[in-house]
């Protein structure tokens, strides 16, 4: 227990650390720039002002549209979140079995098609696929499958709130990376001593070794591809028309609407280190006596 | 006598299409029209919008004095009758007594409009601390007063031509501006958040992250109410999409086809393409404070060496037309004698050897003494960058061949309006101007608007053309502007501060199952209330 307390907070210190440093560089950066937001060109004072609004997340009014940021920010967060996550667990429901296929020696003969085409799918980037699967889809089904907010639905709800996923959960590289790493870390310990061991006394190798041999990569590897994930994510969110935190920060960009663009910045700062976060945690969990 | 007649023939020639679409289905109240734009509205605010999205659902929601109809009249919206003194110095607007705003959140029952609000939202769009691009448009009115609510009184400063015209700008509702005096975009106003208009369309919701904009009919509407019970403005965030969402029935307008998508749909019959031209034109403009490009032969022979018709078919698809001259063609200032000058690489050359820049550095850069024609374009990277790139890059290669090397810079928006108009730190600029009705040039090009800020950037000086400006400016009698107008036309023609490009012409599409549309060229939903879907295909 007092582990975890203690890498919760060394964590939540690396995070405000990061978020200081980088909340210090875009207020310097943006005063160099053109273009206005509250507390500019007061130094210190200004920038202080400018963390008291970010931690107690009330953003304060966009200055370009006029509009509440935290009434806008928040839900484009949300369908970001939604995206990202479902990205990744679909990653993994697709990837894992594969790994474990092809690990397993009886079957690399079946495998290896499935390990091309996991290799195939992760080279082909997240834009191309998407208007690919834009296409097939809507050449076939009929439909157009972007993302319709509620109250003006017309298509396919399930298909166009599904399909940015899958694309997503194919297209960010991900995928050929776990395989790999599963099958090699699962052969590795397939072979070791004790699991050969324990296949002469005839025990079942597979399911142990999946335990004791791929959880900690896996979590390391799923982790620290969040940041890539939400940068496919940007791409996504344009092709789908998806409304989160990418097609925000692209439009924000476009019309120079700083306070949103800082807020942008902070809560994906906040994502990232969120979920280096609960890596560390989850590690400690699964192994807590690692160093 | 003979116009009466013509104008009576029109009115029958009117009633007779007006009944066609009768004949083909019966006009019921009700669907729902979805639209398709590329991006997002930037501000709903009349006084602070110019960004055309805004413009185009500010005009859904909100409503003015006086608007054209589609034969180029004035007609009353919020005003019931107008005149126009005898020295025509001032004007008085009677203003209808039946007009209330729609609702405000939080509030019940509706405000009567009254003549307060034109007053006070006059009154704050000319205040010196008002973020605004309408201030030059209206600086020749000197004040305007409140006789009683249903009477407002403007004086101008001089008689305008056209002066109707003017009055199309939009009303906002006084009682929701409280004590502010001027906007500036940051203060915390209802109104920037829930716009509440005088027009044919309320205001229901802007979805939080998604933006997108959704009205309802405004069940009160002083003029003919509007058919369609739902207008939602649906934002896309990559172009490419927006077509194919069209065609897949996501949406029942694209307010502005991309040219490479006009064939497709063009081959679907379930579809109509509106073109629609925007009183605009594309230009190459010339920074003469350079003294190499101060030299006319070398503007002149950048304007022979491009070949702006090739351009216009490979990157426009064709849609539109070459120009010769400063004035948005389809305008009465157009001088159509005026020939827009052709491609000759040749000419080009000789113009160039005849200034004097025979000698070319080791990469054919053509030279004289210390000087060489190499110059800087600066570009700002718009939302359209995809064909502003093609064309740049064109332009690049052309003057290459003719010994003139052209390097590019990239600029965010509001960098490269401070590098082109405050600091004037470029050579060469690709930009459009668009014109409303009144084609007034003289910003543009009278040397008393150079300096920072100001619109003639190029800093070009001409006493002959300063003086025609004057004049035209002075002028009431349309045909002696029109004359002056075509001898400008000429001057600057010949003059070349610009290489002056093409105008293009804009296409709708819409889903045939909206009825009776018609676009105003710059507002675009002005006729809204006369559109409709039949009534087996409202869903």
């Amino acid at each position: 227990m007092i582990r975890f307390v203690k890498v919760f907070f060394r964590e939540a210190l690396n995070m405000l650390l990061l978020i200081i440093g980088v909340t210090a560089l875009l207020y310097l950066l943006f005063n160099i720039m053109p273009g206005f937001f509250p507390g500019k060109g007061e130094g210190l004072f200004g920038y202080t002002q400018l963390l008291r609004k970010l931690f107690t997340f009330q953003f304060g009014t966009s200055i370009i549209t006029g509009r509440d940021i935290n009434g806008i920010v928040f839900p484009a967060f949300r369908n970001t979140i939604v995206l990202t996550v479902g990205s990744i667990f679909f990653s993994i429901v697709i990837a894992v079995p594969i790994g474990i296929f092809s690990a397993y020696r009886r079957f690399k003969t079946y495998s290896w098609p499935l390990v091309i085409f996991s290799y195939i799918m992760s080279t082909i980037p997240v834009f191309y696929l998407g208007y690919l699967v834009l296409y097939i889809v809507s050449r076939y089904t009929g439909v157009l499958p972007i993302y319709y907010p509620q109250g003006s639905g017309r298509g396919n709800p399930l298909l166009s709130f599904m399909l940015p996923i899958l694309v997503l959960g194919f297209g960010n590289e991900s995928i050929s990376e776990i395989v790999r790493l599963i099958s090699t870390e699962l052969e590795r310990v397939m072979h070791s001593d004790y699991a050969v061991a324990s296949k002469a006394r005839g025990e079942s190798v597979l399911w142990s070794s999946v335990n004791e041999g791929i959880m900690i990569p896996l979590i390391s590897i799923v982790f620290s591809k969040i940041p890539f994930i939400i940068g496919g994510a940007v791409i996504v969110e344009h092709v789908f028309n998806w409304p989160g935190m990418g097609r925000l920060a692209f439009q924000a960009t476009l019309d120079r609407d700083l306070p949103l663009l800082i807020v942008i910045t902070f809560l994906s700062v906040l994502c990232v280190r969120g979920g280096m976060l609960l890596k560390e945690l989850a590690l400690l969990y699964i192994n807590p006596h690692e160093k | 006598m003979k116009m009466r007649y013509k104008r009576f023939l029109s009115v029958l020639i009117t009633v007779f299409l007006l009944s066609i679409p009768a004949l083909l289905g019966a006009q019921t109240k009700g669907g729902s029209l979805i639209y398709g734009e590329y991006g997002a509205p930037i501000r709903l605010v009349p006084v602070l919008a110019n960004d055309s999205i805004s413009i185009r659902l500010i005009e859904l929601i909100y409503g003015s004095l006086l608007y054209y109809n589609a034969n180029g009249e004035e007609v009353g919206d919020l005003a019931e009758a107008w005149e126009v003194s005898k020295d025509l110095k001032t004007i008085t607007f009677s203003l209808r007594k039946d007009v209330f705003w729609h609702p405000v959140p939080g509030e019940q029952g509706r405000r009567p409009f009254i003549a307060d609000d034109v007053v006070k939202t006059f009154e704050i769009m000319m205040h010196p601390n008002t973020l605004t691009s309408l201030q030059s448009r209206y600086n020749f009115i000197s004040s305007v007063q409140k006789i009683d609510d249903h009477t407002v009184v403007f004086t101008l400063r001089k008689p305008v031509l056209n002066v109707l015209g003017r009055f199309s700008f939009k009303i906002m509702p006084a009682f929701l501006l409280g004590r502010i005096t001027s906007l500036r975009g940051d203060e915390d106003l209802l109104l920037y958040k829930h716009p509440v208009g005088t027009g044919p369309y309320i205001f229901v919701s802007q979805e939080g992250s998604s933006a997108e904009v959704v009205l309802k009919a405004n069940d009160r509407y002083h003029l003919s109410s509007p058919y369609i019970e739902q207008v939602i403005m649906r934002p896309f965030a990559d172009q490419n999409i927006i077509t194919q969402t069209l065609l897949y029935g996501g949406i029942d307008l694209e307010v502005r086809v991309p040219p490479r998508d006009i064939s497709e749909i063009q081959g679907d019959a379930q579809f109509e393409l509106a073109p629609y031209s925007t009183l605009s034109y594309s230009f190459f403009g010339y920074n003469l404070r350079n003294p190499v490009l101060a030299i006319k032969e070398v503007r002149k022979a950048i304007s022979y060496a491009i070949n702006r018709q090739e351009m216009l078919n490979s990157f426009f698809e064709g849609k539109g037309q070459l120009i010769s001259g400063p004035f948005a063609p389809g305008s009465w200032a157009y001088n159509l004698d005026v020939r827009s000058v052709p491609y000759s690489p040749g000419e080009a050359n000789r113009l160039l050897d005849r200034a004097g820049f025979t000698e070319r550095t080791k990469d054919g850069i053509r030279t004289r003494g210390s000087y060489k024609l190499q110059f800087q374009m600066v570009v700002p990277i718009s939302k359209e960058n995809e064909t502003t790139k093609r064309v740049i890059l064109a332009f690049q290669n052309y003057l290459r061949s003719v010994g003139i090397q052209i390097d590019i810079k990239w600029l965010e928006w509001k960098t490269w309006t401070e590098n082109v108009f405050v600091k004037n730190d470029y050579d060469i600029i690709y930009a459009d101007w668009l014109f409303d009705d009144s084609f007034d040039i003289s910003s543009l090009f009278h040397s008393r608007e150079i300096g920072p800020g100001r619109n003639n950037f190029c800093a070009y000086k001409n006493p002959e053309v300063d003086s025609l400006l004057d004049e035209s400016r002075s002028t009431l009698d349309i045909e002696k502007k029109r004359t002056i107008y075509r001898k400008l036309h000429e001057i600057l023609a010949e003059d070349v501060p610009y290489t002056y490009l093409w105008t293009l012409t804009n296409y709708a599409a819409y889903n045939r199952k909206l009825r009776r549309v018609e676009i105003h060229p710059t507002r675009f939903f002005t006729y809204v209330r006369d559109w409709y879907v039949l009534e087996e295909d409202q869903k």
